[in-house]
């Protein structure tokens, strides 16, 4: 009855105040936190850095590193602006690491002739899976794939937790410039790659 | 306006990203224009796609709920291991340190006597191994020019002269980083990229891109750091090869290292509506360039350097070179002791 009744009040708290509360001793204040983002955290992890193992293992850490730094985070902006800003960084270090760990033996020879850039992104769809899914959906997933890690995250953001420009900018740590410039170009690129299913009015998902 | 710029403009638009003005502008070009109007169709059918497909991604996300025992204890036992990791590290390089340092000190004393100029080198050697040194200090920061935004960048030295490049306590290592002359050269994926600080100054170029990072970092003139291409407004209409322009700015940066490079406050100007203080850079009382600074950023909007030009248009996007973006995208969380990992 009193877990119940605790479970109950936490539900009251807001983000920051269940970050302010939580403490090594009581695992349910920071677990509240935990149950509330980890759905779409998961999510946008998997999108940007394109494998969902990595993206449990990337969000928890990310909250880790929030919890352990706890003490320093103050409310100035939502929680999952912080949230996002954290994971991001995270995704954008573990791509760096697989790029780098993949594209050591091809330094000399790769010299930047418009290839994909240095944050490609290194996801491999899993073929069974994306038999199952829809052309059109397979296609949407795989231009997806092709953009920059920072455009996916910004047209997440964007598309899926319909944040203003500036919200996005304090999520990602970038300008509002930047963000705009991101989003442009991640539709740009988009309705290049799908123009012909765009053209005939087909439905990508 | 090309397909692009509407694009663009459309973009914003369906974001509701525009000012009011603007807004009502594009909503009578979609009534009258009917190109543009199947564009945004597209563009807003797109967007619907894409959202309905992010949000079935996330509903095939697994709810934290059924393991979340397990993963909330994962998450507090990895802050117990981490702490006392971290704790039982530092105490135990503490105690190698401290054990090195009085087996050098005996050895270099023994040294000493026998032959003053070989304990010298060995004392040298067993420093170098001790721990990184700190060899410059840097301040990235991106376009924005805010002072203090941005936390510093370390350019650090270990042992066998391996280089590791500090930001927000993580550490990188290039996969290829050779000092020379200039300062250093970091060669990535094929690129060259020259590095240079003396604490006051420093740049960072990338060769080929002709895109110059040029960072000063204290001084009379609140230069926080700049990110431009580097064109010569030849009178032919031809671009300057990069070296050639690299060899002006390295004529002033060895001004600003010698210390006899001056800057000179000599009036305000208003150029594009914005109102710039204008500084006269003098070396040896001989005026090398001009620089123009916001009044109400302290952002650099102009430099010119003979016939280097350059002006800087508030804001641009970072550049596509990698080690420029992920150095200043370090997270602030994580720290990493061993410096001479591969």
């Amino acid at each position: 009855m009193t877990t119940v009744l605790r479970i109950d009040h936490l539900t009251e708290l807001s983000d920051w105040e269940l970050l302010e509360r939580s403490s090594s001793e009581d695992a349910s204040v920071f677990g509240e936190l935990v149950r509330r983002h980890y759905r779409h955290s998961v999510a946008f992890c998997t999108q940007v850095v394109g494998d969902h193992g990595h993206a449990e293992d990337i969000v928890q850490r990310g909250f880790l590193n929030i919890f352990r730094a706890r003490d320093r985070y103050h409310e100035k902006a939502r929680f999952k602006t912080l949230l996002y800003r954290v994971l991001l960084n995270l995704c954008i270090n573990e791509i760096h690491r697989r790029s780098s760990a993949a594209q050591l033996s091809a330094l000399a020879s790769d010299d930047g002739d418009g290839s994909p850039g240095f944050l490609e992104d290194v996801r491999s769809p899993d073929p069974s899976a994306q038999a199952e899914e829809a052309e059109g959906r397979a296609l949407l997933r795989e231009a997806l794939g092709r953009l920059r890690p920072e455009h996916r995250a910004a047209l997440w953001l964007r598309e899926h937790e319909g944040l203003p420009y500036q919200d996005i900018a304090d999520a990602l740590e970038a300008s509002l410039a930047e963000v705009k410039i991101w989003i442009h170009r991640a539709r740009k690129k988009l309705m290049e790659m799908l123009r012909p299913y765009i053209e005939r009015g087909d439905a990508l998902s | 306006m090309n397909r692009s710029d509407d694009l663009d403009l459309l973009s914003d638009y369906l974001d509701g990203e525009l000012t009011p003005t603007r807004e009502e502008i594009v909503r009578l070009r979609l009534d009258e224009e009917t190109e543009l109007s199947k564009l945004y169709d597209r563009l807003r059918s797109m967007s619907d796609d894409t959202r309905a497909f992010f949000d079935a991604e996330e509903r095939k996300m697994p709810d934290v709920a059924t393991n979340q025992e397990d993963f909330i204890r994962t998450t507090l036992a990895g802050e117990s291991l981490t702490g006392s990791l971290g704790a039982r590290s530092g105490i135990r390089w503490k105690a190698t340190a401290a054990a090195v340092v009085v087996i050098a000190v005996v050895v270099t004393g023994f040294v000493i006597r026998e032959n003053e100029v070989r304990a010298r080198r060995f004392k040298d050697a067993v420093e170098a191994a001790l721990e990184p040194k700190h060899f410059v200090t840097i301040q990235i920061a991106r376009p924005s020019l805010l002072p203090g935004r941005r936390p510093p960048v370390n350019l650090l030295y270990g042992r066998g002269g391996r280089w590791v490049i500090e930001a927000q306590d993580r550490l990188f290592v290039p996969p290829a980083f050779t000092p020379n002359r200039r300062g250093g050269l970091i060669r990535h994926r094929g690129k060259r990229i020259h590095f240079g600080s003396d604490g006051s100054v420093a740049w960072l170029w990338l060769e080929g891109s002709e895109v110059v990072r040029v960072m000063k970092l204290d001084g009379p003139v609140p230069i926080v750091s700049f990110l431009r291409s580097f064109l010569d407004e030849d009178p032919s209409g031809r671009q300057a090869t990069p070296l050639l322009n690299w060899a002006k700015v390295q004529d002033v940066l060895e001004g600003v290292r010698s210390g006899v490079l001056e800057y000179r406050r000599v009036g305000t100007e208003t150029i594009d509506n914005q109102r710039l203080d204008r500084y006269d850079v003098t070396l040896e009382n001989r005026a090398t360039a001009r620089v123009w600074i916001s009044t109400q950023d302290a952002a650099v909007r102009r430099v010119k350097i003979g016939l280097l030009d350059l002006r800087f248009d508030e804001p641009r996007e970072v550049p596509e070179d990698p080690v420029f973006h992920w150095s200043s995208r370090a997270p602030a969380d994580v720290r990493v002791i061993d410096v001479t990992r591969d």
